[in-house]
């Protein structure tokens, strides 16, 4: 586990959501690491294929999309984690443990 | 004369235990289905309080987005498919227009029919089959009628309505309108036996194959998965929302016979490295259409896909789902392609297309001029707007008895009928797929900014496909492109929002006096380089 790359990583992502993907009618401060990118309709198909490439370069390693479940990718938190090779806790409805973004999600009608 | 659900009765009597839905890791058989629907069509029948044929469906990658709109079909009516990620003043509209009384809502949307039933005042029958207490919304919108779970399991009835009318409504799909209004294309049965009859003809599709269903539902090509599956006995796979972006390890882990899509996912995938050689060998069949199909996307596909026939498919909503196709050759096709572009091939056997000039006369071949369409899968004209079918739905010089619908696309057709798509000859664009016209942008921008001197383009365009749309605006002192912003997002879908509002002193004009979008396209690509 590298929490402290992990977390720079995580800054560093938002950071470059807020720069380069953020609606002119949203704040940079609803930009979290919990929130779903792609239900909150921050990213489309080719802003997230930016942010997957922004996020390799940071790390400079690929992400192996063969194997992750694509709405892992879809949570910053989630997503620094499976870039460094960090395991995400899963339980069987695909939610991160103790993670109460999923519980909101799902309270919402959204499919985690 | 059977119609579009004809095939999917057939099938629930043939194979009556396979899969014919698989949606939200949950798998229904065709008499799982069947029974269902009928149930369901029998509600929606029994609480009609108009004589609207049309009765609009509100779901979303869900099994009530299937159900129910097999059981508006069974219950002889056409499906109006409403769509839960754009705005919902833009779904009141297509609510208000297609003059639905009954709305079948998944509950996975019920925030968005709340969102869209603030301030709704006409009053609706609201057919909710997975909520068992309607209390609140009855409590919150007294106004409609709704009916739950309850509801349907009170109901001992079931219907399959097999004698519905070839020219009755089958859907109605909204499309991008230049006066900033949505555009009703209503498509009869007759329409799209027309098209599953020809793809069936043409493709030996039977029930072990497993379909992609990756288009959203108010997208014609999900009429292509759900009935074209459901004709051959096959599955149909509902790929999750967050799928849709990276689709690979469902085509994979679902070995995926069949798949249908806009060209940009190849585009999505290959940058993510997911199109290595043989990737997917379950595929036998891969249909691409709504934008141009790229020699190199086409190549990698088909390396990917090494088993599957590789098929770029053309065809506006007017003329159903697509009307013409090209299969991709690895050894001819690349040779075939102009600008880079693949062809957009032969019209389907029995369909008719002509190039004409802007006076409509008949263009020999190797000359660019308009597509013009005719034949069984042309539809009737535009829903309630007269004015608009008879700009569009015309008659050419030599043949006055028969109605051709003009695409707009510009075209050129060699000796062989082969068709080849070399631009739009209006304002209209393709936003990864979507169809979209500026001047319906530019109306909602003209209300966001509050002046009259705006335009937009399609931004940025690769292998004639764009990305997005960037607007400019002139003439206000200060622009507040956040309001402007938000205003937008609450009337147009997503893909129409700018990505970006320019101020600029003044809207560069051509030779002809009209604002000059190729010079605001040249800004933006020095602003690149």
């Amino acid at each position: 586990m590298n929490s402290i790359k992990e977390n720079v990583l995580v800054v560093s992502t938002l950071n470059w959501i807020k720069e380069h993907k953020l609606p002119g009618n949203r704040h940079g401060a609803e930009i979290t690491e919990d929130i779903d990118l792609i239900t909150d309709g921050l990213l489309d198909s080719m802003g997230l294929v930016d942010l997957l490439l922004f996020v390799e370069e940071q790390t400079g390693r690929p992400i192996d999309l063969k194997t992750v479940e694509p709405k892992d990718i879809c949570v910053v938190k989630n997503l620094c984690r499976i870039a460094l090779g960090n395991p995400i806790a899963q339980s069987t409805d695909g939610c991160e443990h103790a993670e109460p973004s999923c519980g909101n999600l799902l309270a919402a009608g959204g499919k985690v | 004369m059977r119609n579009i659900v004809s095939g999917f009765l057939e099938s629930s009597e043939r194979f009556p235990s396979r899969p014919a839905l698989v949606v939200n890791g949950e798998s229904l058989t065709y008499l799982d289905l069947r029974r269902q629907a009928g149930k369901l069509a029998s509600l929606v029948l029994r609480t009609a309080e108009s004589n609207s044929p049309l009765v609009a469906i509100l779901g979303y990658r869900s099994v009530t987005a299937y159900v129910g709109i097999l059981s508006i079909l069974a219950a002889g009516r056409g499906y109006v498919p409403l769509n839960p990620k754009f705005p919902a003043e833009r779904t009141r509209r297509m609510l208000i227009l297609s003059e639905c009384s009954q709305v079948i809502v998944g509950n996975e949307c019920v925030p968005h029919l709340r969102a869209l039933l603030e301030g709704f005042q006409q009053p609706l029958t609201i057919i909710l089959p997975e909520m068992a207490d309607v209390t609140d919304l009855q409590t919150d919108f007294p106004l409609h009628r709704y009916l739950g779970s309850k509801d349907i399991f009170a109901s001992h009835g079931s219907l399959f309505e097999t004698t519905v009318s070839t020219q009755a409504i089958a859907y109605l799909l909204f499309t991008s309108g230049t006066t900033g209004e949505p555009k009703g294309v209503p498509v009869t049965h007759s329409n799209v036996r027309s098209y599953i009859d020809y793809m069936c003809g043409r493709c030996d599709l039977n029930e072990t194959d497993r379909l992609s269903q990756h288009s959203d539902l108010t997208f014609d090509l999900s009429v292509h998965d759900i009935f074209v599956a459901w004709e051959r006995g096959a599955s149909l796979y509902c790929l999750p929302e967050r799928a849709v972006l990276l689709p690979a390890k469902s085509i994979r882990e679902n070995a995926l016979t069949a798949w249908f899509s806009v060209p940009s996912i190849i585009s999505v995938l290959s940058k993510m490295r997911l199109l290595e050689p043989d990737f997917f060998p379950s595929l036998r069949y891969s249909f691409f259409c709504g934008e141009p199909l790229s020699k190199s996307y086409a190549q990698l596909w088909q390396n990917a896909a090494s088993h599957s026939i590789v098929e770029n498919l053309y065809g506006p909503t007017e003329a159903t789902i697509a009307i013409s196709h090209y299969q991709w050759d690895r050894n001819h096709s690349p040779g075939e392609c102009l600008n880079g572009i693949c062809p957009i091939g032969w019209t389907f056997a029995g369909q008719r297309s002509s190039v004409a000039d802007q006076d409509f006369n008949i263009l020999s071949n190797n000359q660019a001029g308009e597509l013009f369409l005719a034949g069984s899968q042309v539809t009737p004209g535009y829903w309630n707007d007269p004015e608009k079918t008879g700009a569009k739905f015309v008659r050419l010089g030599n043949s006055e008895d028969t109605i051709w619908y003009r695409t707009g696309d510009l075209v050129k057709q060699d000796w062989t009928g082969c068709m080849y798509y070399l631009g739009r000859i209006d304002d209209q664009v393709k936003i990864r797929g979507y169809r979209a016209e500026l001047q319906e942008i530019e109306a909602v921008l003209r209300k966001a900014c509050g002046t009259d001197q705006v335009v937009s383009v399609a931004w940025p365009v690769r292998d004639g496909s764009a990305d997005g749309v960037v607007a400019f605006v002139s003439g206000q002192k200060v622009l507040d492109e956040g309001k402007a912003l938000k205003y937008c997002r609450t009337y147009l879908p997503g893909y129409m929002v700018p990505h970006k509002i320019y101020a600029i002193d003044a809207l560069p004009l051509n030779l002809n006096g009209k604002v000059d979008r190729r010079g605001l396209v040249r800004l933006l690509e020095g602003a690149r380089t």
